[in-house]
């Protein structure tokens, strides 16, 4: 199986391709913001290089979040765009996962992400890698006490990734060598997208938070007089939306 | 690239339009015919648009991260549901374009990264499209509109008088300086508890006013240019529906009579000024073309029928469907781009950056209008 790995979702930007055991590409690079202006090219880069063409891509492995929603969306829609017509050759891979496996470390390992706002995106995964808490978002003590309480008498937790400097110290929490760890590393999210059964239908984003947004007084009033959305089509199709 | 060379030496493209700068998803399968890179003919085969109006009615205006998130939900479906509608397949498309600003950026970039990912999978090229240029060119898809022609750009977030000479040579003669026309339509709508879309329920709410029971000003009358105003419009607006209510007179009629009076004086500001710009337009091509979602509405187009007619004009406007923001006008506009050799080679397509601002032509020297920290939208 050839997989193509996309990651966008936090502060790098990184392009895998895999056949089987084998890494074809991989590159990464860093940065905070911009990832719609590098991502396509990376990408592009892949398929040159390798001498493949899309249709040689079984899969796409695509990080979901959370995250920055926006670098979220950015790897989301490329998937999407690129697999048109394709939707179940896509993989949506959690973040925290990916970061857990993109770090050579045994045991439990909590990864913990800024989330800013005075909030983590954390998760937890016992020593087999079975995942024993999914992706929340919470404040830095209620995380570092879900965690906690979620490893039960396991010895020690390795806290990883961008927030993991945030958590309060606990006797079991040490802190990985961030310095051996770039981040996602996208050919642990070829891998993750490789092992996981067929897919059903395109991914959805991880967001963990509803969006800023608040009711006005008149809406609320005038709930009633929203007009029903829906794809309106001009060429003959239609449906509910 | 599969594009057809015609027997008369021309080529003829499918080009995928993809548009996501506001609250609508929408995806169009246009057929495109040019020779000598000179559009002959273009054909909406399909037109889908998915809108999200429901996800921010409680909200009371557009909410951009809302917007992001329902465009990223539905961009692919509307994408293939346009390909379906057209009776074509994804490996018939010759081109994918795409809105690439200006507009609410997180849905930009959704619409554009789709359209990065298509062309880059199925070998296409890419051409990032400047919104305001799909409503200049959305007559060529219907109307015979050959260059040059003045266009009335009239929308939710734009307002412009624009001398268009060619493809991608636009010169602006007049700009709002405060809200766009159709800003103006959704506040005063707010204004009278009419709902969103504004344009849509004042225009209904009219029906049954007397746009003459309450007196509206009339803007910039003593201005020689050909700039736009709306602010004043809606302070009257506010103040009379204060006054109606504070003396307890603010019933179903005085809502309709304010809407009336209202929809008058926007028509007649819109049509004053675009007068103005047909007495001094300086091309012999007597041809006003309007385009943009306020330009469905009805007195509106009457008025700039009128001062069309007076001045012995033709007069252009696409059909509603698009007026208001549509993959069509973005395909076509891509398509011509392409055609004329002006789009961006494909390594740069693909590195092309989404812009929140980006002025279709540049302001008027000495004029130039304020309109937010980072100066005018567009």
């Amino acid at each position: 199986m050839i997989v193509l790995a996309l990651d966008t979702a936090l502060s790098t930007c990184s392009v895998a391709i895999i056949r089987g055991p084998e890494t074809l590409f991989d590159r990464f690079t860093f940065q905070a913001k911009g990832h719609a202006e590098t991502l396509p090219p990376m990408a592009a880069a892949a398929l040159s290089e390798t001498g493949l063409i899309a249709a040689d891509i079984d899969r796409i492995g695509v990080v979901v979040g959370p995250g920055q929603f926006t670098g979220v969306r950015v790897g989301l829609a490329f998937a999407r765009g690129f697999a048109l017509g394709r939707p179940n050759a896509i993989v949506g891979v959690n973040s925290l996962r990916a970061l857990r496996d993109s770090a050579a470390i045994k045991g439990w390992i909590a990864p913990v992400v800024d989330a800013r706002r005075g909030e983590v995106f954390a998760g937890l995964y016992d020593a087999d890698g079975d995942e024993r808490l999914q992706p929340f978002a919470a404040a830095p003590d209620a995380a570092a006490m879900r965690i906690a309480e979620a490893a039960g008498d396991a010895d020690a937790i390795c806290l990883l990734g961008s927030g993991a400097g945030l958590l309060p110290s606990d006797a079991r929490f040490y802190r990985a060598d961030t310095k051996s760890l770039r981040g996602i590393d996208p050919v642990a999210v070829a891998r993750i997208a490789a092992e996981a059964p067929p897919p059903a239908g395109p991914p959805g984003p991880i967001y963990l938070r509803a969006p800023d947004a608040k009711k006005s007084a008149a809406a609320l009033l005038a709930g009633a007089m929203a007009i029903p959305g829906g794809i309106r089509s001009e060429s003959g199709t239609t449906d509910g939306g | 690239m599969s594009s057809v060379a015609t027997p008369a030496g021309g080529r003829q493209f499918l080009a995928l339009g993809i548009e996501t700068s506001c609250d609508d998803t929408a995806a169009s399968v246009v057929d495109a015919m040019f020779e000598g890179g000179v559009l002959k003919s273009a054909r909406a085969l399909s037109s889908e648009v998915w809108s999200q109006y429901d996800r921010h009615a409680e909200f009371g205006g557009v909410v951009p991260e809302i917007a992001a998130r329902s465009h990223v939900e539905r961009v692919d479906a509307v994408m293939s549901r346009a390909i379906a509608a057209a009776g074509v397949t994804v490996a018939e498309i010759d081109l994918v374009a795409a809105t690439a600003g200006p507009g609410l950026v997180g849905g930009v970039m959704v619409g554009l990264s789709a359209a990065k990912g298509f062309a880059l999978a199925n070998g296409v090229p890419l051409v990032p499209v400047n919104h305001l240029e799909g409503h200049a060119l959305s007559a060529r898809l219907t109307e015979d509109a050959a260059f040059p022609y003045l266009l009335l750009l009239v929308s939710g977030g734009h307002t412009q008088l624009i001398e268009v000479s060619g493809l991608g040579a636009y010169r602006r003669i007049g700009t709002t300086i405060d809200d766009a026309a159709g800003e103006a339509f959704d506040k005063t709508a707010k204004l009278l508890s009419l709902g969103q879309p504004g344009g849509p329920r004042i225009e209904s709410a009219a029906v049954a006013g007397r746009a003459d029971r309450f007196h509206m000003p009339r803007p910039l009358l003593n201005r020689q240019d050909c700039d736009f105003s709306f602010s004043g419009l809606k302070t009257a607006v506010r103040v009379i529906v204060e006054q109606e209510f504070a003396g307890g007179r603010l019933d179903g009629q005085a809502i309709a009579d304010i809407a009336g009076g209202f929809q008058t004086a926007v028509a007649e500001h819109l049509a004053a000024r675009t007068a103005r710009a047909i007495a001094n337009a300086a091309f012999e091509n007597r041809l006003l073309v309007v385009a943009g979602g306020v330009a469905a509405n009805c007195e509106i187009k009457g008025a700039l029928a009128r001062v069309a007619g007076e001045a012995g004009w033709r007069l252009a406007f696409p059909p509603p469907k698009y007026c208001t923001d549509n993959g069509a006008m973005i395909a076509l506009a891509g398509a011509e781009r392409f055609a004329a050799g002006l789009a961006p080679p494909m390594a740069e397509a693909l590195a092309f950056a989404p812009k929140a601002r980006w002025p279709l032509a540049p302001p008027i020297v000495g004029a130039e209008h304020g309109g937010g920290k980072k100066g005018p939208k567009a």
